[in-house]
């Protein structure tokens, strides 16, 4: 059975798969912990961000059932920004997600 | 040959750029560049001819809005407030008139239908109520929009409702709105990028113009080989064969807007032909087709017979076919053919046919109503050739009679139609809107007629056209357009013969022609070469002194003359 680490990276997986359907070919992101998501040449701008972000949030619903909201983190400022990369986003959302029973 | 990317523009008050990248992504033709205008900059776009946006012209331009942004009164009624619908009605009219002003700078103007959110619950039973309901006065101003816009020939409007309906209960995503202003979902641009990718395809004479349709399980359900025509499944009281009447009678729809039908199936022509003439509920008699091969060769082979005899090219065709194998070996040997994926489940063939775009058109016009009559006549008067031993002889027995008339409203839109779908007697292959063709008539003594060509079998209607423009002493033939029906019938001379006695008119020197070639229109070279036109140094140009008559054949009787 998938543990919870590698059903976010097939939940993000499934959501690249997604935009690539819309991206141009010279943009189209790689299934890969070191993608760069946000940088340029080869990141999302602002539109496309918006876009994978609900990609990503509809395939974590329908791979754990977890809902979570990303909107805060695009706003995320200095190095910690969780869209840095694929990894980091991962991290980003099994972190989100071990948080939800707390409190 | 691969044509130059259509310039679009696209002007909305939200982000629409989602469209753009799916438009430019889609490699169906025609291919696009996308330019988005600045958000939320709808009516001061519109309003100012002098912005960079629209220089050079756009060739399409897609004015997508929300309701209440262009219709502050409609905000009202979406907060329930009482607004007479007569006030956001003068609103409407307000916006229309914008882009009426505004539609000359563009070929193509698409204006996409207002729509609310569907999870927008509204009055509920009392929403379609008029006074009341956020429905109701959304479709009146739908409706207004439409009328306001009806008279401007190259505006589009376009039913977004579809677009939103198809893309299911998540059309509207409030975080995407929330975020970055984008009101709609992915699969809402999906589908808007596939209807506006149609319309322009058709708009630059890039419509599907023939279905070519097997016989056994695609036109009726069983094999009339085996079971003998009295057995096949169409109509009655069972589900299957109540489907194959209604594909049928989508079929006959098509035709009665102008698609030709032609059939190509592995059978014997006797045995087919015996079922379509006698089984009492078929729909599809002999005369709905354009044409057929009915026999045991290679479908590929056979569907390029068709269309050759037709005059079409391959481009124009849709292959209908239950069977994979077959669908596959005409994909493979024709892929200029469009071979849709057909249901393997009987009852969803007449939903898949209903739901192509492939047809879409500019225009529908009496010709488009009448197309597979004239076909109809086209072979009974290819029959009587086969009774006289000459040519010549035979033109005479036909009656040919050839209307001219210049370009007026009536004509306008047939004569548009003639010039962006015909490929092989076409001089220039100029592409022009009915405004841009009505506007460029008009200016610098430009000339240009119509042929309406009729004889004994039947009205073929308007099936030529010739524009002159004067050049010094000169007049040159800017377009010179006939349709492949009525190819070799004396009415290419008709029209060159107008031409130079437009010329004589008005004490003109010569008549020019450049014939500009491209893959489809050597037919036109190869007549103008037969013509009797003195050839110039380089082999496209012609030339005619107008001191020298050019008679018109005596087989037609020429009614109106340019004037």
């Amino acid at each position: 059975m998938m543990n919870t680490e590698s059903r976010i990276l097939e939940a993000i997986y499934k959501a690249i798969d997604q935009m690539n359907e819309r991206l141009p070919p010279g943009k189209q992101l790689v299934k890969s912990g070191d993608t760069a998501l946000i940088h340029a040449p080869t990141g999302l701008d602002s539109i496309e961000l918006v876009g994978f972000v609900v990609a990503v949030e509809d395939q974590l619903m329908e791979t754990l059932d977890a809902s979570i909201s990303l909107a805060d983190a695009i706003g995320h400022e200095g190095d910690h920004n969780p869209f840095e990369t694929v990894g980091t986003l991962a991290l980003f959302i099994g972190q989100e997600l071990e948080g939800e029973g707390h409190g | 040959m691969a044509k130059d990317p259509l310039r679009s523009l696209l002007i909305s008050d939200f982000c629409i750029d989602n469209l753009g990248r799916l438009l430019d992504n889609d490699e169906s033709p025609p291919g696009t560049t996308t330019l988005v205008a600045p958000y939320g900059q709808v009516l001061p776009l519109l309003m100012n001819p002098e912005s960079g946006h629209l220089s050079p012209p756009p060739d399409c331009v897609v004015i997508w809005t929300l309701p209440e942004s262009q219709v502050s009164l409609f905000s009202t009624i979406l907060t329930y407030g009482n607004t007479p619908i007569e006030s956001v009605l003068e609103q409407v009219d307000i916006f229309a008139a914008a882009i009426r002003n505004f539609s000359s700078r563009a070929r193509f103007v698409f204006v996409p239908t207002w729509v609310t959110a569907p999870y927008r619950h509204g009055f509920g039973p009392l929403d379609l109520r008029p006074g009341i309901g956020i429905e109701s006065a959304l479709m009146r101003m739908n409706l207004r929009l439409t009328e306001q816009l009806a008279e401007s020939t190259n505006v589009y409007v376009l039913n977004s409702q579809k677009w939103v309906q198809r893309a299911g209960s998540n059309a509207c995503d409030p975080r995407t709105w929330y975020m970055a202003k984008i009101p709609f979902a992915d699969q809402v641009f999906k589908e808007a990028a596939l209807d506006i990718k149609a319309a322009l395809q058709g708009l630059t004479g890039g419509a599907r113009k023939l279905i070519i349709l097997d016989l056994d399980d695609t036109l009726w359900g069983g094999i009339v080989g085996e079971t003998g025509w009295q057995n096949v499944r169409i109509g009655g009281h069972d589900a299957v064969g109540e489907a194959f009447r209604e594909f049928q009678e989508a079929l006959r729809a098509l035709s009665d807007r102008g698609i030709l039908l032609g059939i190509v199936s592995k059978n014997e022509e006797d045995t087919a032909l015996e079922a379509i003439e006698n089984h009492p509920e078929m729909v599809l008699r002999k005369g709905d087709f354009a044409g057929w091969r009915i026999n045991w060769q290679d479908k590929a082979r056979n569907i390029v017979e068709l269309v050759s005899e037709l005059n079409l090219g391959l481009e124009s065709v849709v292959f209908i076919d239950d069977n994979p194998a077959e669908r596959a070996r005409v994909s493979e040997a024709l892929p200029e053919v469009f071979v849709p994926d057909w249901p393997k489940n009987k009852l969803f063939y007449a939903r898949t046919l209903l739901s192509m775009r492939c047809f879409d058109g500019p225009a529908l016009t009496r010709e488009d109503r009448t197309r597979s009559s004239m076909y109809a006549s086209e072979r009974e008067r290819v029959s009587s050739r086969q009774e006289f031993p000459s040519l010549d002889d035979w033109l005479v027995t036909l009656e040919t009679q050839v209307r001219i008339e210049p370009l007026n409203e009536a004509n306008l839109q047939r004569a548009s139609q003639l010039l962006n779908k015909t490929n092989q007697m076409n001089l220039t292959t100029r592409r022009m809107s009915q405004e841009e063709l009505r506007n460029w008539s008009m200016s610098n003594g430009n000339r240009l007629w119509t042929f309406r060509v009729s004889d004994r079998f039947g009205d073929a209607g308007i099936t030529g056209i010739v524009s002159v423009h004067p050049e010094g002493e000169s007049v040159r033939v800017i377009d010179f357009v006939l349709s492949c029906r009525v190819f070799g019938r004396g009415i290419e001379e008709v029209m060159l013969h107008t031409a130079i006695l437009h010329a004589q008119s008005i004490s003109a020197r010569e008549v020019n022609l450049e014939y500009l070639p491209t893959p489809r229109n050597n037919p036109c070279r190869e007549f103008l070469v037969k013509s009797g036109l003195t050839p110039g140094n380089e082999d496209h140009f012609f030339s005619w002194s107008a001191e020298r008559e050019f008679a018109p054949p005596e087989s037609v009787k020429i009614v109106g003359e340019p004037s």
